[in-house]
């Protein structure tokens, strides 16, 4: 799990409330803290890579243009770049919004 | 450079004969780097050996034909523009000068930008890219062909009708610009023309506008009624207005004259017999550029104090010189927006005449810009340039290693020995006091050593030798 917070102060907090574990079930729900909105997000990074391999050509030229690499070259180098795309897997994120606090979960997929 | 068969007066026989070396002339060094300035854009040290091996006559005929690889090189540029940003003149910019750096033919290129400037169309008021780049195609196809099937092509040209306002003339409200433009820039000059010229030429374009980018004709918006133009009457359309030009005496002597200031001096004014042998070799060839180009080259002038670093290098003759010269790579995006810097935008000339090149080109700002220029390409810390032009690899390259061979190496490449004594002693100077320098701790001697060289390089490129073209 990652925890990202704003402060090493906040940061410690959470994860000292996560070793906890959550609150025993007879214990009375806030209704106020209880999430109003979740918003999910995923990132496919192979998506990505597929979106970037229809411009190829205009990546290559770009690379050219902005390094003065030979054609073979740039192919190289943005070629690697889309394989590290599809490398990465996908990003999750998870945005809970309640009245009282505010979460995000994000998670690497291989 | 010496040259004891120069006259003090130019005799026009003399000078456009083709130079044939000899124990009082003989084709030196300095000679084949003089080739590769004006011909070209500078030369590397492998080019200076073959051409001053090869001699002039075999040099020349290489130099108008462009190496090998030409075809491919086309396709790739080719596939390049299509694949560039639309709309993105920055990318269009850097095509050229990738275009411009790489190309196996560099007369092409040269002459390429030679009538770039010549019809001084500017994006700035065009705003289509893909517009210029047709235009720049077109001057391509041409630069060593026909002048008159390029003034033609060029009159119907998309970028040019919008520059020109070609496309704003209409019947009974002609725009006088493309006509006026024709004979004043294009192709007579000044005093061979007058106002009722302009007046009934202008009529002779009305209803011609573009559709998609391509030429077309509005009859209903074209005059086609009788018109005196310069002498002769008839119904003329656009097509005839610019054969009549080219009709004209004064349009070979026109051309000639560019072609002279281009390729020979920029200062020097040519008097009228001197152009006669190159208008009479247009004229008698229907405006065939590629045969009085090589006149020029071969001639006895051409190879004179005259020519000899008679020019100021442009912008893009400067860096593109000191990258060739490096066998090195740089992006030709941050190169074409340095070379902005320095007062040379591409397809952007500052106005209809397009620029002023000789001594404008450099003044105390654009001095130290190209210093910094020239600090950026060559001392690979800049980012914009990265670590692939780098003097310190050439030399390892070449296997210089003593400083005698260092300066040497730096003043036969970059001024074919031309510099004075306290130049070359300025730089051997530098080379051994560079030792004393203190260094960052964590430099390997390997370091120290490239940096050195690299400082070296650029001050060498600082020379008021390596400004002239």
């Amino acid at each position: 799990m990652l925890v990202v917070s704003s402060t090493l102060e906040l940061a410690r907090q959470l994860i000292d409330e996560l070793e906890r574990g959550p609150a025993p079930s007879s214990a009375v729900r806030d209704p106020a803290a209880e999430p109003r909105t979740i918003l999910y997000h995923r990132v496919q990074w192979s998506g990505l890579s597929r979106y970037l391999g229809v411009v190829q050509k205009r990546l290559v030229t770009q690379n050219m243009l902005e390094q003065g690499n030979s054609p073979e070259d740039a192919a190289k180098e943005i070629s690697v770049f889309l394989g590290l795309l599809d490398h990465l897997g996908r990003l999750e994120s998870e945005n809970r919004f309640a009245a009282d606090r505010y979460e995000v979960d994000l998670r690497f997929i291989p | 450079m010496t040259d004891s068969t120069a006259p003090t007066a130019i005799d026009p026989t003399w000078a456009w004969q083709p130079y044939r070396p000899d124990a009082s002339n003989p084709w030196t060094l300095q000679k084949a780097g003089h080739l590769h300035r004006r011909a070209g854009f500078g030369a590397s040290m492998a080019d200076l050996d073959r051409t001053f091996a090869d001699g002039p006559e075999k040099a020349i005929h290489g130099v108008l034909n462009g190496g090998a690889g030409l075809a491919e090189f086309d396709k790739l540029m080719s596939d390049m523009a299509a694949s560039l940003d639309a709309g993105s003149e920055e990318q269009l910019r850097a095509w050229w000068i990738f275009r411009i750096l790489q190309t196996p033919f560099p007369l092409q290129e040269r002459l390429t930008l030679f009538w770039h400037n010549h019809f001084a169309t500017s994006n700035a008021k065009v705003r289509s890219t893909p517009l210029m780049l047709a235009q720049n195609e077109l001057i391509r196809r041409h630069s060593l062909g026909s002048f008159r099937n390029l003034l033609q092509e060029m009159t119907k040209d998309a970028a040019m009708m919008i520059w020109l306002d070609t496309v704003a003339n209409r019947k009974g409200q002609a725009n006088e610009n493309y006509a006026r433009e024709l004979m004043e820039l294009f192709c007579l000059g000044i005093g061979h023309y007058t106002e009722q010229d302009v007046r009934e030429g202008a009529r002779a374009f009305t209803g011609w506008e573009t559709r998609y980018g391509k030429f077309s004709i509005d009859q209903g918006q074209h005059d086609g009624g009788s018109k005196t133009f310069l002498g002769k009457t008839g119904p003329w359309g656009g097509e005839d207005i610019v054969r009549i030009c080219l009709e004209q005496d004064a349009a070979p002597y026109f051309i000639a004259s560019k072609l002279f200031r281009f390729f020979i001096s920029d200062t020097l004014s040519p008097s009228k017999p001197l152009l006669d042998p190159l208008a009479k070799q247009l004229r008698d060839s229907d405006y065939d550029l590629r045969g009085v180009v090589e006149t020029i080259l071969r001639s006895n002038l051409f190879f004179t104090p005259h020519a000899y670093r008679a020019q100021i290098k442009s912008p893009v003759d400067f860096a593109v010189g000191i990258v060739r010269a490096l066998e090195g790579h740089v992006g030709s995006l941050p190169l074409a927006e340095a070379l902005e810097g320095l007062g040379q935008r591409l397809f952007a000339p500052p106005s209809v005449k397009g620029w002023d090149g000789g001594p404008t080109w450099i003044n105390s700002t654009t001095l130290l810009l190209r210093h910094n220029l020239a600090l950026a390409i060559t001392s690979t810390e800049d980012n914009r340039f990265g670590r692939r032009t780098d003097p310190a690899a050439l030399l390892h390259k070449h296997d210089k290693r003593a400083d005698e061979e260092i300066v040497d190496f730096f003043m036969k490449l970059f001024l074919q020995n031309d510099a004075t004594d306290d130049a070359r002693i300025g730089l051997a100077q530098y080379l051994a006091e560079a030792h004393k320098q203190s260094y960052p701790p964590y430099w390997s001697e390997r370091d120290k050593e490239d940096h050195r060289l690299r400082a070296a390089c650029h001050l060498l490129l600082t020379q008021a030798e390596f400004q002239l073209n």
